[in-house]
């Protein structure tokens, strides 16, 4: 599981992230939202151990994450373009995350083709190297290599944003099918009120910089967030 | 598990894919003659050197001349360092969030900034000279593999540095450090000279055991260095987010220019990467030029190249700073008859730069030859004045793949590097000396002035029909220009 204690974040004097607690369970997907600036993608490097804490402590299955890189080999992610390498193809990048998680080529080959839905097609055997593609296949290339290691621990920033819509509902079902299996614990942020609702099972609302609600998702709980976010 | 080769195989396709590098066979085979003839410039003044040396300094060892101003040229790389280059773990980015451990990020980082291509030229000149100098192998080698220790080393404590993110105060110290050093050596209480000749002269006479005590006390504290990077070399989130405050969206006056400049990382970095490739020529000239300031004259080509250098890439920051404008490129182009002030503005900043490059290089002249050159000088600056400034205004129109800035690519200093549009302007970096030194060639020494002076004389008369082109030029382009602005932020 991942547990979060005291964990702040300031920049230049402002506090941007004050958890006091957060526990996080194993093979449970949790949902984060908020609006832009609220934290959530901070909280998630902070969790990636990516920013330096001002407080607190993140641990990810008792490993202290500022420190130690034993949760390294179980935990992907894709929070932002920055994560990919631009100037290799997305064979050779799939190749290089692989070989960091010890994976050997046809193990790989074989992870990213179980995603090969959600590629479409249009990323695979195109010759082009990733700065090439547009915003959201450079995504799916992200969310892909993430996926296709086949982590204990799976953390996607806003995986939905700048996705087609037939590729936004793949995703859904690809998470929704990760998250039936009981085998990942999967945290994923979201802008998009009914996506995240259907693949989490638990939702915290995040605003300014702390958790103001945490509960587990019911029938109602998309029509509560709308009404918190004023579009009902 | 990531090994080295994995590390070396993506910077060697960072290079050949940069766009930098280019797509045509004739661009890369620009590229390779003009490394070419770089490296071979530099292994050539580096195996010259020891009889340049042995004829300037009258019975001084060639080495403990070049030894004692090692001194200046680390400490002035780890000022530099500071000053000018932002935190590099920018570089390794994509490398943190995977399962690769931070130790060998950290040494990826060392090793990568050591070999880079601004400090690699250096290495070349000292390679070449001490192949050319030691007679056998083992001195010659360990005193080469003392430079990439003490290079290493500038690396490691820059990163050490940079990971506490306390710039200012880290500035502030060593600046505080070397005007101790100075009041030191000013009162006689201490010497970089003899200080140089206590760490290095050793392996001149074979004598190693000064390099293994400054080796252990740099292994030392680089482990420990090391360590504190590992331990807090968080990647570029913490310093993109920290850097957002140098953001800026609109457009004044010359003032801003220089702060668009100054807070563009990729500019400041390439003033580094000016240094490095300038440093072991300006290194060479203080030994050559300072040891016989009567003799120094036959040694006025190397020291005119250097300005025709220096002062070129001073004229191009003006328009290097277009790397900075890329979020705010479309407003330019929406406001009815603001290209055409933004377009003076830049030139007339150049012209700014150019009298700064000016006073500096005149400066220069006075050190090194106790008379001022000033015709000479003020010929230089009318002769950039009214050519490479237009140059690297046209150079800005050309297309936005030229633009681009691969982040990655060897040859970048921690996030900056040239186009290869830019041998545009190296034109008048590598074509004007030539010129002016076949005019000496030739004895006609007197048409050297006038002939420079009156290029830049007629683009500086000139110099509206000149703006009016590089307008329509840019009016021609705007398409590509506006995608390349909006992809290169």
């Amino acid at each position: 599981m991942i547990y979060i204690h005291n964990l702040s974040k300031s920049y230049n004097d402002k506090k941007v992230l004050d958890v006091a607690s957060l526990s996080i369970s194993e093979h449970s997907t949790f949902g984060l939202v908020g609006n832009n600036g609220a934290g959530k993608t901070t909280l998630f490097r902070l969790i990636l151990d990516l920013i330096q804490g001002d407080s607190g402590t993140v641990t990810s299955f008792g490993i202290p994450v500022a420190g130690r890189e034993e949760w390294k080999s179980y935990t992907a992610s894709f929070l932002d373009e920055g994560f990919l390498i631009p100037f290799l193809t997305p064979e050779e990048y799939f190749a290089f995350v692989g070989k960091a998680y010890d994976l050997s080529l046809t193990e790989m080959e074989r992870g990213v083709a179980a995603y090969g839905t959600l590629l479409n097609g249009e990323v695979m055997g195109q010759k082009k190297l990733i700065r090439d593609f547009s915003i959201g296949n450079k995504r799916k290339i992200g969310i892909a290599a993430a996926l296709a290691i086949r982590p204990k621990v799976l953390i996607l920033d806003e995986p939905f944003a700048n996705l087609d819509p037939s590729s936004q509902l793949k995703l859904v079902k690809i998470l929704e099918e990760l998250s039936s299996r009981r085998e990942t614990t999967i945290l994923v942020s979201s802008h998009d009120l009914s996506h995240i609702t259907k693949v989490c099972d638990r939702i915290a609302l995040i605003e300014k910089g702390k958790i103001i609600r945490d509960g587990t998702t019911t029938d109602d709980t998309l029509r509560e967030l709308e009404h918190y976010f004023g579009t009902e | 598990m990531i090994s080295w080769k994995d590390f070396a195989r993506n910077e060697w396709k960072s290079v050949a894919r940069s766009p930098i590098a280019g797509q045509m066979i004739a661009t890369r085979i620009l590229w390779a003659v003009i490394i070419f003839v770089v490296s071979m410039q530099f292994i050539a003044v580096g195996a010259y050197l020891p009889t340049i040396l042995r004829k300037e300094y009258h019975g001084v060892d060639p080495l403990a001349a070049i030894n004692s101003f090692l001194w200046v040229y680390f400490i002035f790389d780890i000022i530099l360092r500071l000053i000018i280059t932002t935190i590099p773990s920018t570089v390794a980015r994509q490398y943190l969030p995977l399962n690769i451990g931070r130790k060998t990020i950290a040494n990826y980082l060392v090793v990568k900034s050591t070999f880079n291509l601004a400090n690699a030229i250096g290495i070349v000149l000292w390679l070449s000279f001490s192949c050319s100098y030691f007679t056998s192998f083992l001195p010659g080698f360990l005193w080469f593999a003392g430079i990439i220790v003490i290079l290493s080393f500038n690396n490691l404590i820059f990163l050490f540095l940079a990971t506490l993110r306390q710039l200012s105060v880290s500035i502030m110290v060593v600046f505080l450090a070397g005007g101790i050093f100075y009041l030191l050596q000013h009162f006689n209480f201490f010497s970089f000279n003899e200080g140089a000749a206590f760490f290095f002269n050793g392996l001149a006479d074979m004598q190693y055991r000064a390099l293994l005590i400054l080796s252990f006390f740099l292994a030392t504290f680089a482990w420990f260095v090391r360590e504190r990077i590992t331990g807090v070399l968080y990647g570029s989130d913490e310093a993109n987010v920290l850097s957002k405050k140098y953001s800026v969206s609109e457009t004044a006056g010359l003032r801003f220019e220089w702060l668009l400049m100054w807070r563009n990382k990729r500019l400041r970095t390439m003033m580094f990467g000016l240094y490095c490739f300038l440093a072991p020529s300006f290194l060479l000239q203080v030994i050559v030029f300072q040891s016989n300031p009567k003799t120094s004259f036959g040694y006025l080509m190397p020291f005119m190249m250097l300005n025709f250098y220096f002062m070129t890439i001073c004229s191009m920051w003006s328009q290097l700073t277009f790397m900075t404008e890329s979020t705010f490129f479309d407003l330019l182009y929406t406001l009815k008859g603001f290209l055409k002030l933004y377009l003076r503005k830049k030139f007339f900043f150049q012209c700014v730069l150019l009298l700064a490059a000016f006073c500096v290089a005149t400066v220069a002249g006075i050190v090194f030859f106790k008379k001022p050159l000033l015709g000479t000088m003020v010929a230089l600056c009318i002769f950039h004045g009214g050519t490479t400034a237009f140059l690297a205004l046209f150079r800005a129109t050309f297309h936005r793949k030229r633009f681009e800035i691969n982040t990655s690519a060897w040859f970048n200093y921690q996030g900056s590097s040239f186009s290869i549009v830019d041998i545009l302007i190296f034109i008048n970096a590598f074509a004007a000396p030539a010129l002016y030194y076949a005019f000496l060639k030739l004895g006609w020494t007197s048409a050297v002035v006038p002939f420079f002076g009156l290029v830049g004389a007629i683009g500086l008369v000139f110099y509206k029909h000149l703006l009016d082109m590089i307008y329509r030029s840019f009016h021609k382009w705007r398409y590509s220009m506006l995608e390349g602005f909006r992809t290169l932020v």
